[in-house]
């Protein structure tokens, strides 16, 4: 009898957040769907888009767990503000943005060069990898800390209400941004001509 | 560290879906499946496999593959929720991409392959998270540690790869 009550409520307290998640995902596919005429163009750009967004989901789930202890143990808290503690944890996550960013985008190339795929070149994909990365990286980060301080400051474990508020966000957020650092990129490539 | 590892493991998915380039740029709708695809899959083999490990280590269930009330009724609601999750998704997916214009297979079609890919990966998963909580609690690894970056890495693969089949099936 118990397995039945603990299925019924794994099914009612999953449900409605899948379905949340599935709606933030669809919107996302529907930006990938409205960039195909930059996917056509720079060939290589659809292979960051899985790449960017599992590192974003990692590192900023990792800042998530870190920032939730962290305010667990009182080293860090809304009423703390932006004290070392929080300085040393967003820098960790920015500069990790920075690194696996740079190394997907060499990596893509590469890949795409070994398997005989077309690539728009080492460092257009390197940029748009690091541009996209780390401009979404200061975004999911920002609301990270947000969350995380504000529901602890009223009381929230923020354990329970960071991650699936970047589950939900995040990946639209990484999407959209290296969306917009495709354009850049091509814009400068236009420009100089290249 | 970890990171820098899973890395080149992230290409296989984003040069699976290079390799059809073509096919995705001529349907543009189709793309709307696969951040949904690659995502909620490797949600719902966490929570099963967080779920399994649970139960495991309370001792309600035995690390073996039988009929056991507690792995058939998670295994069932997980199915349960992705059949109702991406009928969802096909339903507002194809709606939405036809009122955006977004060239697809039409309606029915965008429907059936939303459903038939995302149920087909959900099943595969839950098999893999399976074997990851049995794994993890025979040979005492850390479940947090394992759980998480194995399930995303291989959910992305397995669902893009899944996609394509099930699009090999409808002729495209």
């Amino acid at each position: 009898m118990s397995e039945g009550v603990e299925a019924r409520k794994l099914f009612f307290e999953v449900l409605p957040v899948m379905l949340v998640v599935t709606l933030f995902e669809l919107i996302t596919g529907l930006v990938l769907g409205e960039m195909t005429d930059l996917l056509g163009m720079i060939p290589g750009l659809i292979v960051l888009v899985p790449a960017v967004l599992d590192m974003r989901g990692a590192i900023s789930c990792a800042l998530g767990s870190r920032l939730s202890t962290g305010v667990h143990l009182g080293v860090i808290g809304w009423d703390l503000g932006f004290n070392n503690d929080l300085k040393q944890n967003v820098g960790a996550g920015i500069f990790l943005s920075l690194l696996t960013s740079g190394f997907l985008g060499v990596l893509a190339h590469l890949t795409s060069l070994i398997l005989g795929l077309k690539s728009v070149g080492i460092v257009p994909l390197t940029l748009i990898a690091v541009i996209g990365g780390v401009s979404a990286g200061f975004i999911q980060i920002g609301i990270t800390v947000t969350i995380a301080l504000y529901s602890a400051k009223r009381g929230m474990d923020p354990d329970n209400v960071t991650i699936p508020s970047l589950a939900t966000v995040g990946d639209l957020v990484g999407v959209l941004c290296l969306f917009a650092a495709a354009m850049v990129v091509q814009w400068v490539m236009l420009i100089g001509g290249v | 560290m970890t990171l820098l590892l899973v890395a080149p493991l992230t290409m296989f998915s984003g040069q699976l879906l290079n390799s059809r380039i073509d096919v995705l740029l001529r349907y543009p709708a189709l793309l709307i499946v696969v951040p949904p695809l690659i995502n909620n899959v490797g949600d719902l083999a966490s929570i099963l496999s967080a779920r399994l490990s649970t139960a495991l280590h309370i001792g309600f269930l035995e690390p073996r593959i039988t009929r056991h009330p507690v792995l058939t009724k998670n295994l069932l609601m997980v199915t349960l929720i992705s059949l109702i999750a991406f009928t969802f998704l096909g339903v507002v997916g194809s709606l939405s991409a036809d009122a955006l214009g977004l060239r697809g297979l039409g309606l029915l079609k965008g429907a059936a392959i939303a459903i038939i890919a995302g149920v087909t990966v959900t099943l595969l998963m839950e098999v893999l998270g399976t074997v990851i909580a049995f794994s993890t609690y025979r040979y005492g690894w850390d479940p947090d540690n394992v759980t998480s970056p194995v399930v995303t890495t291989i959910g992305d693969i397995l669902g893009i790869a899944t996609l394509f089949l099930v699009l090999g099936l409808f002729g495209v």
